[in-house]
């Protein structure tokens, strides 16, 4: 990766707030844990721009404190990544999900969980696989187990059915990829918390607005769908965020095929709120313009102004 | 899930019952036009080539006696090991009906069902070299179904082709909408070859799906002004409206269907009511909903006709009320002010 980059460093805001850092308040800071409480000199927000997926992750967890930060030794991990689409730029890069499995294991994690199973074929699509096989080897796969939550803050989503390896993990990742999003316009670190719930009976509320869903309210209320995403990010907060910005969809998301661009970038942050905010402009929209940035701000999941952020872009 | 089969139906009884039971509902919608659906100046001409074309060839076989349907399995529809030089099926068909097409799409479905999805079909078809390319057909409700969710997912960019009723294909995939049909192919890579491959196999799909259809009525009249819209959507529910017109994000409740037009100065949509009583009670509330918006202000209104908004970029929104319709017209601001 040291390669690929050119070590110029921004800092492009620098109002810093300690290590409040938009964790400051009671709201946040409830959703601390100790393998994100970090050090003041680190930054909030990290985007990483390079010619190869897998070093271009590597090198963005390193920019934000490395993964031993996050990962403390014997811990157990789970890793929440978008691996469920088949099109290209509809899911996160294989390369970049291998950097980051092999960075939780040389950290020492005890175990390794995925919470998705993955598309067929997806491994197959990145020749690294096959060079990271024994990374492969030693990720476990989630069998699938939903425990219910309450949500008592939720607005629109009092419980939901989460994968149970999020809720009995040392450490939480969320990976996504930045893209399109026929109904929310946008999706990222936020709309990837549903990766972690089942379609029926979580998914399909969201999607629908009741359960047992309604079909005349298909999406009809893209507010409820925002919402209940919002809410179900008050379940547990990630440790760490990736938004895979590498290659993605810029329309006809989630599924495509659409508009394949190409940022060569990956995003790393402690704020699911930050980083999707941030991450908004890779498909010409503001964080204004997504109506769960707002919602989940609202519940003090993060936020979303980039001015009280401490952000490091690398190109 | 290999091995669901389509029911054995008469398609132009289904279509017809279907037809009827929505003009029971909405009654007199249709008022088709030779001059339908289209995303540019250039892909509205050839859509209209191609719904007269269309058309004609339902005609002809309408004509014959022919039923003009695949009365066998959606599986009919792709191409069979052998039938195609030098690309094979890989690894079977799988079909997805209803809320299956949630594992084939998952999050991308809800489009699909809103308009009203019947079931997919799933097939890789590879050159025995490393040329992939993923097709997937999917069989709407009713073609008007197949032409809302094909202008969402066609965008400005491709280049339109002679295939189905409508095509176009972009950088590394394909679209078109045939009846009651979408097709999209995928290459999973830009090599020449298996851009070559996909435009074969779209090909061959297209001429296995017969019939044809022009565009919804709804849609024939947001073109009958003298400019032609960059594009032009189908709206069955909140979902396409957002995606077509997302300043109108929930304004479609009790919406019968409705249409859009992307101008390059404006955008137009036109919501249709079961009835002109409902179109007025959703008149008002709409009015209210949007002037409830921090960033758009009512300055003139004339109850039960007419309303004027004014954002703070400088855009302005216009509605009208024309019996069991609402007419928004969204000017683009200084700012922008678009979708």
């Amino acid at each position: 990766m040291k390669d690929d980059l050119t070590r110029r460093w921004f800092l492009k805001a620098t109002a810093f707030a300690g290590a409040s850092l938009g964790l400051g308040s009671s709201a946040i800071t409830r959703f601390l844990s100790p393998a994100t409480a970090f050090a003041a000199d680190n930054p909030d927000l990290v985007a990483v721009t390079g010619t190869d997926p897998f070093a271009t992750a590597m090198a963005a967890v390193e920019r934000i404190g490395g993964m031993k930060r996050f990962v403390p030794a014997e811990s157990k991990v789970a890793i929440n990544a978008n691996t469920s689409f088949k099109l290209p730029g509809s899911n996160v890069e294989p390369a970049v999900l291998l950097a980051i499995l092999k960075m939780c294991q040389d950290a020492g994690a005890s175990e390794v969980w995925l919470v998705k199973p993955g598309k067929a074929g997806y491994w197959e699509r990145s020749p690294r696989s096959t060079e990271f096989a024994e990374v492969l080897e030693g990720t476990k796969k989630s069998e699938q187990d939903f425990k219910v939550v309450e949500i008592p803050e939720g607005v629109a989503l009092k419980e939901a059915h989460v994968d149970r390896h999020v809720l009995e993990c040392d450490v939480y990742l969320n990976v996504s990829v930045v893209k399109d999003h026929t109904g929310t316009r946008f999706t990222g670190a936020l709309k990837n918390a549903m990766g972690a719930c089942p379609h029926n009976p979580t998914n399909s509320f969201c999607h629908f607005g009741s359960e047992p869903p309604d079909r005349s309210k298909f999406y009809a209320n893209v507010e409820h769908l925002s919402q209940c995403i919002a809410d179900l990010n008050l379940i547990r907060r990630p440790d760490l965020c990736l938004i895979d910005a590498t290659a993605y969809l810029a329309t006809n998301g989630p599924a495509g095929p659409g508009e394949l661009r190409r940022s060569n970038t990956v995003v790393a942050g402690i704020d699911p709120v930050a980083i999707d905010a941030y991450a908004t402009r890779f498909v010409d929209l503001k964080p204004a313009d997504v109506r769960m940035i707002a919602m989940a701000e609202q519940h003090g999941i993060g936020q979303a102004n980039p001015k009280q952020l401490r952000i490091v872009e690398e190109a | 899930m290999n091995g669901h089969r389509m029911p054995e139906v008469d398609f132009l009884s289904v279509v017809q019952i279907q037809d009827s039971a929505r003009r029971a509902k909405w009654t007199q919608r249709r008022q088709p036009s030779a001059e339908d659906g289209v995303h540019s100046a250039q892909m509205m001409r050839r859509a209209v080539i191609m719904s007269g074309v269309g058309a004609a060839v339902a005609l002809v076989l309408a004509g014959c006696g022919d039923p003009g349907s695949p009365d066998g399995a959606i599986t009919d529809l792709a191409p069979a090991a052998g039938e195609m030089t030098g690309w094979e099926p890989r690894g079977g068909a799988q079909i997805f009906e209803g809320e299956e097409l949630f594992e084939l799409i998952n999050g991308g479905a809800e489009i699909y069902h809103e308009f009203g999805f019947e079931r997919a079909l799933s097939s890789d078809y590879s050159n025995g070299a490393n040329g992939l390319v993923a097709l997937e057909i999917f069989e709407m409700e009713d073609a008007d179904a197949a032409y809302g969710v094909y202008a969402i997912k066609s965008g400005t960019t491709g280049e339109a082709i002679e295939l189905g009723d409508e095509a176009v294909l972009e950088a590394y995939y394909l679209n078109l909408r045939k009846d009651r049909f979408v097709v999209t192919l995928t290459a999973m890579d830009t090599s020449e070859d298996t851009l070559r491959g996909l435009e074969a196999i779209a090909a061959e799909v297209s001429e296995k799906i017969p019939g044809g259809s022009r565009p919804p009525a709804v849609v024939s009249e947001m073109t009958m002004g003298d400019q032609m819209p960059e594009r032009l959507f189908y709206v069955r529910g909140g979902l396409a409206l957002v995606s077509a017109a997302p300043f109108a994000a929930g304004l479609g409740p009790m919406m019968a269907e409705g249409a859009a037009a992307r101008f390059d100065d404006r955008t137009e949509v036109m919501l249709r009511y079961p009835d002109p009583a409902i179109a007025g009670q959703r008149f008002d509330l709409i009015i209210a909903e949007l002037d409830g918006r921090a960033d758009l202000d009512l300055v003139e209104k004339v109850d039960g006709e007419s309303a004027r908004l004014e954002g703070a970029d400088g855009s302005a929104l216009r509605l009208s009320l024309t019996g069991d319709s609402i007419w928004l017209v969204q000017e683009h601001g200084a700012t922008g002010g678009g979708p």
